[in-house]
């Protein structure tokens, strides 16, 4: 398979990133229709936001896009220590075991208050990618890389 | 009359409470959104609007982090429980990703008692 990669990057994840990543997604100029480049960065906003506001480490964060045939991955990485990452795979299993993700982000929204995390960028990721948002985890002593891997296709 | 320039990831923002006016037009994907909105949800703390005259919101958001969304939410919920008078919320959507824009406003506005109208655009 051809893997045809769009950006790269290892090291500190900030809000300048961000808005670095969101230009240079704009740039690009191979999408096929503009609902893919849209998913795409809506999808990217919500990963790095997560690498920004809940990793324990955002100095060693990886993040990549590329394109396998039809399809773009995005990959990321950061660090998370023990609990952190439990509250956050209990609510990835949430929203895996949901029967409805609109009730899903009906319900988060209605409990949500303005200073506190409600973690709907995950509902969002896995709404924007149609399931296709995997998670997984390798030991590092006493951490845990968190790491996603998200694919959206190129057409409907 | 309070006025914010917007910013890769901010929007600007006008809160011009003597013209009954708020306006926010832009990206907001910002990590830490409540900083950046925190003033309005002061604002709305209090009584809003003048008894003679409609209340106008309008939003023009391109990106929008779903904290962000989560954030205008909120924003709408305390300005829907602390307006007294009459309020006319508008939305300006690209009708190109429409179906995905039009999600983002039900969000935005979900159980907030108020009802938005859709203005569409197409670049």
């Amino acid at each position: 398979m051809e893997k045809d990669v769009i950006l790269k990057y290892e090291g500190l994840a900030n809000d300048l990133l961000l808005i670095s990543i969101i230009n240079q997604l704009n740039s690009y100029e191979k999408y096929e229709m503009m609902s893919t480049k849209n998913k795409l960065v809506q999808i990217t906003i919500e990963l790095i936001n997560n690498m920004i506001s809940h990793s324990d480490s955002s100095e060693n964060c990886k993040f990549e896009i590329y394109k396998e045939n039809s399809k773009f991955i995005i990959e990321t990485q950061n660090y998370y220590e023990g609990k952190k990452f439990k509250i956050a795979k209990a609510k990835f299993d949430d929203v895996y075991n949901s029967g409805s993700i609109d009730i899903l982000i009906h319900d988060t929204l209605k409990k949500s208050l303005p200073n506190k995390s409600s973690h709907l960028g995950i509902i969002k990721i896995y709404e924007k990618t149609r399931g296709n948002f995997k998670i997984g985890t390798n030991i590092i002593d006493n951490k845990v890389i968190f790491k996603t891997k998200s694919a959206i296709y190129e057409k409907d | 009359m309070k006025k914010i320039e917007s910013t890769p990831n901010s929007p600007e923002i006008v809160l011009d409470e003597e013209n009954n006016l708020l306006e926010m037009n832009g990206n907001s994907y910002l990590s830490n959104p409540i900083k950046f909105y925190q003033f309005l949800f002061d604002w709305a703390s209090e009584p809003i609007g003048n008894p003679n005259r409609t209340f106008k919101i309008s939003i023009k958001i391109d990106y929008c982090s779903s904290s962000s969304t989560q954030i205008l939410n909120n924003l709408l919920k305390l300005i829907g429980q602390n307006l007294k008078y009459k309020i006319e919320l508008v939305f300006f959507i690209d009708e190109e990703d429409k179906d995905d824009n039009l999600q983002k406003v039900n969000e935005i506005c979900f159980n907030t008692s108020l009802e938005p109208v859709i203005n569409y655009y197409n670049l």
